[in-house]
This record gives structure tokens, sequence and C-alpha cells, in this order.
């Protein structure tokens, strides 16, 4: 195997960074030079056109002058100690900068497989795999809603036995009803509806109809609380899983008939 | 599939096994800024085992519980198999117990990361292995 000492962006990154603080700070060298030489010329004028002037005034104190010089060296030593110590800051910064990007492409993927799903058991596998290896959840229920009977029942569970569990009546005063009643996909800042020791239970609806319920009921066991980046994929798959669940049972009743002109151009009023 | 990174000069051919496709594009993502590095991608531990006989391969990063051939008995396969048995295997998993950890490592993985993943820790990991540090 041949030996890589640093991933081509990060070294693309840390040599720009070299080169524009040594840049910089060389700039910095030259401009206090020049405002030194400046100085001292104007001074020189100043003495010679008004030799019996009592004081000689100078243009630029010298102490601000002292001051800049002592800024510029101690920017240098804070280059080299950075450059001595592998620049931590850069590097923490690149780190939380991966993290971030990651969270968006995860946020991308987890968007992209909902409105992939074309089935009922796709959309719920895809919530499923985004609680368990994107949040860190390990062990939740999803409750799916019958509409006739006015019920929630449970349709898969990870980390438990689903026959343990019971339907759930629409109309009663368990947390997970109160969903049915609200309907509003959950964002951060919402209630859990946690009260019956779950970690919370998450709606998954599509505009105003509830299309199943998640009960999140234990995290991993590497993991002990959400951190930031969890609200907005928990808020993703209220939203979207519900929406991909509607568009499924559409599809699931649906008749496929060939495109026809006619009709497309009356559906997009053409 | 197979990613390439924008470095054409490849020089580690890297297999990530993992079931859950958003998983795997996820992983995929984490190793995308490590220059030089090919991946492919495998759906079990037997989709693993075909494309292994097909190419040879630097690094392999693994889930555990997969259909089929899950990822324990993978690394079981590897190590017994005199082709793979220095093949390095790091294993990524939702399985965040000291016992889980210390089966997998006791049948042969080189390291151990849980799930939900954090991407410098992934790439920290692999370089360390690859010896890109």
């Amino acid at each position: 195997m041949q030996a890589m000492s640093e991933p081509e962006g990060q070294v693309n990154l840390k040599n720009q960074t070299e080169a524009f603080l040594h840049e910089f700070f060389g700039k910095g060298e030259v401009f206090v030079r020049q405002l030194i030489q400046e100085n001292e010329r104007l001074r020189r004028e100043l003495n010679a056109a008004h030799p019996a002037r009592p004081d000689n005034p100078e243009i630029a104190p010298a102490s601000v002058v002292e001051h800049l010089v002592a800024r510029v060296t101690e920017l240098e030593a804070l280059v080299s100690r950075g450059e001595q110590d592998g620049f931590p800051l850069l590097n923490a910064r690149i780190e939380e900068l991966e993290t971030e990007n990651y969270h968006l492409a995860a946020m991308y993927v987890a968007g992209l497989q909902f409105h992939a799903g074309a089935t009922i058991a796709e959309v719920l596998r895809t919530a499923t795999e985004i609680l368990l290896n994107f949040v860190g959840v390990g062990a939740f229920t999803i409750y799916g809603v019958d509409e006739e009977r006015r019920v929630l029942f449970p349709i898969d569970r990870e980390g438990g036995d689903i026959d343990e569990l019971d339907e759930v009546p629409l109309d009663g005063d368990a947390p997970l009803a109160s969903l049915y009643q609200r309907a509003r996909p959950w964002s951060r800042g919402d209630d859990a509806y946690a009260l019956d020791g779950a970690i919370m239970h998450l709606p998954m609806v599509s505009r105003a109809r509830l299309m199943a319920v998640i009960r999140l009921e234990a995290f991993l066991a590497q993991k002990s609380e959400f951190i930031d980046n969890d609200y907005s994929l928990l808020s993703m798959i209220s939203e979207h899983a519900g929406i991909a669940l509607e568009s499924a049972w559409h599809r699931a009743h649906s008749t496929d008939v060939p495109l026809q002109r006619v009709t497309v151009e009356q559906l997009v009023g053409a | 599939m197979t990613q390439e990174t924008p470095d054409r000069t490849s020089r580690f051919n890297v297999l990530v096994v993992e079931d859950s496709p958003p998983m795997r594009s996820m992983i995929v993502f984490a190793l995308r800024g490590l220059a030089g590095v090919t991946v492919v991608e495998a759906d079990d531990g037997v989709d693993a085992l075909r494309k292994l006989a097909k190419e040879d391969f630097d690094l392999i990063l693994t889930d555990i519980n997969m259909p089929i051939l899950d990822g324990l008995k993978l690394i079981k396969r590897l190590r017994a198999d005199v082709s793979y048995e220095r093949v390095p295997v790091i294993v990524i998993t939702t399985e965040g117990a000291a016992e889980d950890r210390q089966r997998a490592l006791a049948l042969g993985a080189n390291a151990y990361i849980t799930k939900p993943i954090q991407p410098p820790v992934v790439t920290k990991t692999v370089r360390k292995i690859l010896g890109l540090d």
C-alpha cells in the first residue's frame, strides 16, 4: 500500500490557508515598514518646513507603530505555532463541516428514499432504517390507522415482540389518540406526547390526515439522547413519510391507465 | 455500483457491505473525501464474497445484521480463507454492547464502529488502517 499523508481536500484547504496567511502577514509587514518610512519622511519634511517649531510632532505616534509591529510578530508566532501543531482549529472546523455535510446528505438520502417508496412496506422500511441507523433509536413500534374501525394497530416493531401489543382506540385518552385529533406533522418544539414512558410519539401525517404513528421506546445502547441533527430527521419522517404513505395507499388502490395528452392537458389546465 | 473519488489514481479498493441502501449511501458519502479510494458496494455477506472473488480489496467495512449472510459469519469466512485472512475488516453496526464488540474483534475484526456513525470517526479509522496517516 502506498502511503498518503492527508485526504486531497484537506491538503488543498490547508495549503490554501497557509498560502493566504503567509501572503496576509507578508503584506502586513511590508505595510508597517512603509508606514514607518512614510512617518520618517513626513517628519523630516515638517522639520525642514518649520525649523523653529518647538516640538517635532509625529504623523503616526511611535506607540501605534510599535503596537502594529508587535501585533505582526504575535500573529506570525501564531501561524508558526499552528504549523507545528497541525492547525488544530482548522482541523476541528473541517470535522465540523464534514459532520454538517453528512447531516445534509442524510436528509437528502432520507427524503429521496421516502419519495422513491412505492409501497407502504417500502416507506415503513425506510422510516425504520432512518430511525435505527441515522437517529439511533433501537426500540420502537409503528402503528397504522384503521379509519373505519377507529383504532391504531401495531404494524411493525423493532426491539420487541409485536404480538404483545394491543390496538389503541382513536377516540380515547391515550397519547397516541391525541395525535389523531391533532393531525399535523411534528416539528422541534412540539409536544413529544411521551406521557406513557415513551421517548416520544411521532405522527406521520399527510396534510391533515394521520397515516401512522411511531412510538419511540428506547435508544440504542450507545446513545442516550437526541442531538441537534436528529430533530430535523424526525421532522422529515413525520412529514415526508406521511405523504409517502398516503401516496402508496392511493397507488395500492388505483388502476393504471395509459397516459393521454388530452387528460394530461386537462389536469395541468393547458 | 462503484463510486470513484475525483482522484483517478485509485490506490485503495474498499468494499462496503451493508443491506440498508440509505445507510450504504451514507457510508460511501463519508468515505468520499479520502483521495485515492475506490468504493465498491455489496448488499450482504454473500454479495460481498461474490465481489471479493472478482477483485482484490484493501479494506472491508461491514454491517453485522444482514440477511442471508451476516457480518459476523462473513468475518469468520474471511479469516478462514488464506486469500482474505489478512484483509482488514471494520464493523459498522447498531450493536453497541461490549459483548458484541468483543465477539466481532475475537472473530478477527480490526475495528468496531457503532451507528449512528460520525464521519470523522469513520474516516480516521479507515485512514489509520490503510496507513494514510
